[in-house]
């Protein structure tokens, strides 16, 4: 409320009603969403009885707080491998994920924590990471190996090829 | 000779393909909404709007369901 006594109430109503029309105020704006989804909005929408910009919206803000999260999840694992590894590439994370490396990189890491500046810890670290960034080097020059078909975007039906 | 094609096999593909077919849709939001969904395209890198809110929508759905049907429940007490 705005304080009485400097303005006449009818100017105090204005300023009261433009406040309220400026918070209810919406913008419109166009995406390209799947049909899919769209079903499912309108879907929600006849169940809820709320408008479809109003269900999009709230999905939208649950959608923002579980990436967020999912986000900060990866960025944690990735600073931690950073930390480890001293590869800021997350698609290097992503090669050292691919095998049981990791886990033993890791046990030798936390093994000898307390024996980081041993020479010969070092020495065997350094090593380690030399041999496991060939592996990553051979594995990137084949082309990867992530077991994929190559049959995405593609149809095949039984008894077909 | 390849097996004749079955029916469900058609009906599958095609439920399949019509939900990866694209529609354009508007929307009337408040603009701290837009914001909430550039900020989150900055984080995502991704420079194509449509797709960081497909991301959001896909993410989100399943937690709006859930609401929905708790608040569903509760108007049943």
């Amino acid at each position: 409320m705005m304080p009485k006594g400097i303005f006449s109430s009818s100017v105090i109503a204005a300023a009261e009603a433009e406040v309220d029309a400026r918070a209810k105020a919406t913008v419109a704006v166009c995406f390209y969403l799947d049909r899919g989804q769209i079903a499912n909005l309108k879907s929600y929408a006849s169940k809820t009885g709320m408008s479809y910009s109003e269900v999009f919206s709230q999905i939208m803000l649950f959608g923002d707080e579980k990436l967020g999260e999912e986000s900060r999840i990866a960025e944690a694992r990735n600073a931690e491998k950073v930390a480890l590894f001293g590869y800021p590439d997350p698609s290097v994370h992503a090669a050292f994920e691919d095998e049981d490396r990791v886990k033993r990189a890791n046990e030798i890491l936390q093994k000898n924590k307390a024996m980081r500046h041993d020479p010969t810890v070092v020495a065997a670290i350094e090593k380690y990471l030399r041999e496991l960034s060939e592996w990553i080097q051979k594995k990137t020059a084949l082309g990867g190996d992530s077991g994929e078909s190559g049959m995405e975007g593609q149809v095949k039906y039984e008894g077909e090829g | 000779m390849s097996s004749p094609v079955k029916e469900e096999d058609v009906i599958e593909f095609k439920t399949r393909m019509r939900q990866r077919i694209e529609k354009k849709i508007t929307f009337h939001v408040r603009p701290e909404l837009l914001a909430t969904i550039r900020v989150r395209a900055k984080k995502l890198n991704d420079d194509n709007m449509s797709r960081v809110v497909k991301r959001m929508f896909n993410a989100g759905e399943g937690e709006f369901f859930d609401k929905f049907m708790a608040d569903d429940e509760d108007s049943k007490r």
